[in-house]
């Protein structure tokens, strides 16, 4: 893994090999566009074949469009190289299983021939979404693969050899014990007539599909063009996937004949600019660190490749990369990589958030089942909501040990609602506040009213759950579930009373157009008496905070355990609980991942002023980093501090999860949660960025010594907002109507947000930001 | 190695010692598992009567060679006809090392792979081998010796568990949700490291080797165990090969490590 030098070989340059133009006697721009060389920081290489790293290598070399993903395996699918198309949100189950992801046609497959002693790097464009590959050698072989994002669901693949290929070879591998795929020897379709066979008699068009719980489709289209002794193949794929029905076949079809009919040029063409105009809303740069910054942009490349934007978007925890995590949605999703699509392309977070509202008639059902009034939502989802956590597993001890997160991490529930309330605020999507996703809101609200207990004394306690810290379970009054139950009570009590508290005209977002729902959102709504309860449980709501300490206890008796630093057990990140077992953990004061920490992350308002310090002083010492969320989440939280070079330290860990394989499991998938959280270090962390229902919060902190600048561009309510620190200096431009918060100290040296509209430029005056004359 | 063991057969050494009934039907159950001829051999100028009616009631032809016992038997086990070698673990003096004189020298001089048999095993006397337990600590050397004998195995259908114990310095950095991680963890470690194509399954451990060994060998019911190993048994090597044949009680099949790929 490495940036790649200036003087890489050019593979369109016409000296790299006899490729240089391709043997299709295309115009010289149409090659140039396929066979574009690596670029320095937008691309990530990988050299030569390490069998022990191709399933790892497959994972970050994965294309996907939202909906479909295809693993970075090479065409030939090498033994172990684990060719997975993967679908959003589709499933198989054997009985006595958990669901897991349904392995889709594997649709590029290409026999080329072997040659142990050539040269061969592949690259991911990650500005364009181009997977490359490139062999010298006895013969020359290059392909690009990507998956449309203009058109989801249309996967293009184009390869030249310089030497004739073997044309039996472009069907799909079969066999092994991961593959289901079921291949149609004669498709029941009327329009395989349709595919003109008579005109490309060198045609072929292949309709295969897969199926568990759920149905992927997918069609398939090889042209070969094979000429002294040179071959092109143009690989086209139409996909089709449902959760629970078999989709019809003739629409796949069709989208592939209007995808042919386009041309491969063009299909890239339109590809690259969809890429493009995403990247416009979600430009990163931090010159002086190009190493993180291909990091960084290698991370945002996933989340935007992993989540659609239209209808609904499941994102598994490693999104559409691998098989990882049995393809389950988990709080990562709502959490970590949301936010950054609700800045960015709010149409994609809305339409995870619609995955969450669609299936809340589980979740209603499963709180009606305990007992409790409105939607309990599960820890691990999948096909429909219900709880998808397996109940027990085999430790490492080897005793059956029960698996206790779907029974007792509920803290899902307010953060499916926090995750709603950052996109709207983001967005100012109205679907949230007056529309059906209304319900993510007040039926969980509803939820935990009938789940709270109110003591004698009026306190009211949260007992026997898992807070973010899963090293102590069954715990009560976990600071992080219950301030998030609190702000998630007061924000339920706010929309039922006045809406959703943007402003007049900041409430549109023209890029998305409120949906009429299905009825979910009868029940989002609450009398005058339920909305005063949920005030009076929020307000009576234990939250741990001490103000003699100024900091709060992670939970009820956690100041009572034994007092072990994480220095004492090793140097983090390391997983605490598989080093010392369960129990020792258990009953010390290590912590997983930031619990209360969080909290100054996520609802930094609902926290006493300058508690922060306090709590990082008190908590990251016990912190083992021992989930992969922790490090970017710490990481920001040290920026906020004035921390720079801790933070960027722990950012790096984040960042390079994948990249360096840390945990050795990305052959399953990358850590999109991870890679939401450095976004979040840099744009919550570093420059302060807060969406807030009166305007778009700016609040830079110091850069580390390396950064010369850190850029981000985000959207605020439709407006692209462009954000460039450069140490003394930050501007903020936009269109003259965003409103922006931005710090001002006075005289009395106090320092308050101050409602501005952009553009803007913040220059530092010591430790103060004072906006340019004039504003 | 590799063409030793796909071409030869069963050898199993015996003496006059009431355990050799024991030992002779774990060859025969072996022998059958891989469809290959079993032999008895007694190292002496004269069977005795005892060791002759032993090997007739397995079935098997007896071969009986003169000389001394110890290197007469490693000639005999070293021999290219022989697959696999089955002896008798013996029993140990004073515990080290952790079998009998004879097996021990076999085992550090021959470069077959050796089945050592503990006294009271049950493993193949009332059913055929079914299952083997490959401990594997993700060394390619360990690997690497044990590939052929694991392909012997799964070519006779043997079910394969793998187990892989932790390391302290290979404890993943991050356990997010134990039962994805770890099962992710352990599908990669197959991937890389299973040394056969038979699709094994895995099972992880934490904690002292040996130890987990022994017990998810146990609670897997495996008939045998399959052990790369350095060839050395003097005070402070081979800890886990020690306790597996002072304490297992299923018989363990040792597979030497060619001395130039093992590590210093």
């Amino acid at each position: 893994m490495s940036e790649p030098d200036s003087a890489a070989p050019n593979v369109a340059d016409g000296s790299a090999s006899t490729l240089a133009a391709g043997p299709q006697s295309q115009p010289a721009g149409s090659a140039a566009r396929w066979w574009r060389p690596p670029t320095p920081g937008w691309s990530v290489v990988l050299a030569g074949d390490d069998p022990a790293r191709r399933r790892a290598d497959a994972s970050l070399l994965t294309v996907a469009d939202g909906r479909f993903g295809t693993r970075g395996t090479r065409e030939e699918c090498d033994a172990g190289g684990e060719p997975w198309v993967l679908a959003a949100g589709v499933y198989r189950q054997v009985p006595g299983d958990i669901p897991r992801p349904l392995p889709g046609p594997p649709w590029f497959h290409l026999d080329v021939p072997a040659d142990d002693d050539a040269d061969e790097r592949r690259w991911l464009d990650l500005r364009r979404g181009v997977l490359h590959r490139e062999r010298r050698g006895a013969f020359g072989y290059r392909s690009a693969r990507f998956a449309s994002l203009a058109r989801p669901g249309i996967a293009v693949q184009r390869s030249t050899s310089d030497r004739t290929l073997d044309r039996g070879g472009d069907r799909a591998p079969t066999g092994g014990s991961d593959r289901t795929r079921e291949h149609d020897a004669e498709p029941p379709l009327p329009v395989t007539d349709g595919v003109r066979r008579h005109r490309w008699p060198s045609d072929d068009l292949e309709v295969s599909h897969t199926s568990g719980i759920g149905t992927i489709i997918a069609a398939t289209h090889t042209r070969w063009d094979q000429r002294d002794g040179r071959t092109v193949v143009d690989r086209l794929a139409s996909f089709e996937a449902h959760p629970t029905q078999c989709p019809a076949t003739g629409p796949v079809v069709a989208a592939l004949q209007q995808a042919r009919a386009a041309g491969c040029d063009r299909l890239l063409l339109e590809h690259e600019i969809a890429w493009a105009g995403r990247w416009d809303d979600a430009r990163i740069a931090i010159p002086g660190d190009p190493e993180l910054e291909l990091a960084t942009r290698f991370g945002l490349f996933h989340l935007m490749a992993s989540a659609s934007d239209r209808g609904e978007a499941a994102v598994g925890a490693r999104g559409l990369s691998g098989p990882g995590y049995a393809g389950h949605v988990f709080w990562d999703a709502d959490v970590f990589v949301l936010p950054f699509l609700a800045a960015t392309h709010p149409s994609s977070s809305r339409a995870m958030l619609e995955y969450r509202r669609r299936r809340l008639a589980a979740a209603r059902q499963r709180a009606r089942a305990e007992g409790r009034a409105g939607c309990r939502l599960p820890w691990e989802s999948a096909v429909d909501g219900s709880e998808a956590t397996p109940s027990t597993t085999v430790a490492l001890d080897g005793t059956q040990l029960a698996v206790e997160t779907g029974r007792l991490e509920e803290h899902i529930v307010a953060d499916v609602a926090w995750a709603a309330w950052h996109h709207h605020l983001w967005s100012g999507d109205r679907w949230v506040t007056h529309g059906p996703a209304r319900a993510l809101l007040i039926e969980t609200a509803r939820y935990w009213a009938s789940r709270l207990e109110q003591d004698a004394d009026g306190t009211v306690h949260l007992r026997g759950v898992i807070g973010p810290d899963e090293y102590h379970e069954d715990v009560d009054d976990n600071a992080y579930t219950n301030v998030m139950v609190r702000w998630h009570l007061r924000r339920a009590a706010g929309l039922c009373t006045t809406g959703g508290n943007l402003p007049p005209g900041g409430d549109v977002a023209e890029a998305i157009d409120d949906g009429n729902g299905d009825g979910d959102g009868d029940d989002a709504d609450a009398d005058a008496a339920e909305v005063a309860r949920w005030r009076e449980l929020a307000t009576g709501l234990v939250d741990g905070y001490d103000p003699r300490r100024g900091s709060h206890e992670q939970f009820a008796g956690y100041g009572d355990l034994e007092p072990l630093a994480a220095a004492e057990v090793g140097d983090p990140p390391l997983a605490a609980d598989v080093l010392l077992g369960r129990e020792r953990v258990a009953a010390s004061q290590l912590v997983k991942q930031a619990d209360v920490l969080l909290l100054h992350h996520l609802v930094p308002d609902e926290l006493p002023a300058g508690s922060l310090r306090q709590d990082l002083d008190r908590y990251l010492p016990h912190t083992v980093h021992g989930s992969s969320l922790s490090p970017a989440v710490h990481a920001s939280l040290l920026a906020r501090e004035g921390r720079p070079e801790e933070a960027a330290e722990l950012l790096r860990t984040a960042a390079r999860i994948d990249l360096d394989d840390v945990t050795g499991t990305t052959a399953g998938g990358l850590h999109l949660g991870a890679m939401g959280g450095v976004w979040q270090a840099l744009a919550f962390g570093f420059l302060g960025l807060r969406p807030h229902p009166h305007g778009l919060a700016v609040d830079p902190r110091p850069l580390p010594a390396r950064w010369q600048a850190l850029e981000l561009t985000v959207r605020y309510r439709g407006d692209r907002v462009r954000l460039r620190h450069r140490r003394d200096r930050v501007e903020v431009a936009c269109a003259a109507r965003v409103p922006l918060l931005v710090p001002v100290t006075g005289d009395d040296a106090t320092t308050a947000a101050r409602l501005l509209l952009g553009p803007v430029v913040l220059r530092r005056d010591g430790e103060r930001w004072r906006p340019e004359a004039g504003r | 190695m590799t063409e030793l063991t796909e071409r030869g057969g069963v050898l199993v050494a015996i003496d006059d010692h009431p355990s050799n009934a024991t030992t002779l039907q774990v060859g025969v159950a072996l022998g059958r598992a891989l469809e290959r001829t079993v032999t008895a051999s007694h190292i002496a100028d004269a069977a005795p009567a005892s060791v002759r009616e032993a090997a007739e009631d397995a079935g098997v032809d007896l071969q009986v060679r003169p000389g001394p016992v110890v290197p007469t038997l490693i000639d005999v086990v070293a021999a290219a006809e022989v697959a696999v070698a089955i002896v008798g673990r013996g029993q140990p003096e004073r515990g080290d090392p952790p079998a009998g004189h004879v097996a021990v020298a076999v085992i550090e001089a021959t470069a077959t792979p050796t089945l050592l048999v503990p006294p009271h095993t049950t493993a193949g006397l009332d059913a055929p081998l079914h299952k083997a337990l490959l401990p594997l600590d993700g060394a390619a050397e360990t690997e690497a010796a044990v590939a052929p004998t694991v392909k012997l195995l799964a070519d006779a259908a043997l079910e394969l568990v793998v187990v892989h114990v932790l390391a302290d310095q290979e404890v993943p950095a991050f356990l997010d949700q134990a039962h994805h991680e770890l099962e992710s963890w352990g599908r990669e470690f197959l991937a890389r490291h299973a040394v056969t194509e038979s699709a094994p399954r895995i099972v992880l451990r934490a904690g002292m080797p040996g130890r987990n060994v022994l017990e998810v060998a146990s609670s897997e019911a495996a008939d045998l165990i399959v052990v790369g190993w350095s060839q050395d048994l003097s005070t402070g090597r081979a800890e886990v090969v020690r306790l597996l044949l002072a304490d297992a009680e299923r018989p363990v099949l040792l597979v030497p490590i060619e001395p130039d790929r093992r590590a210093t």
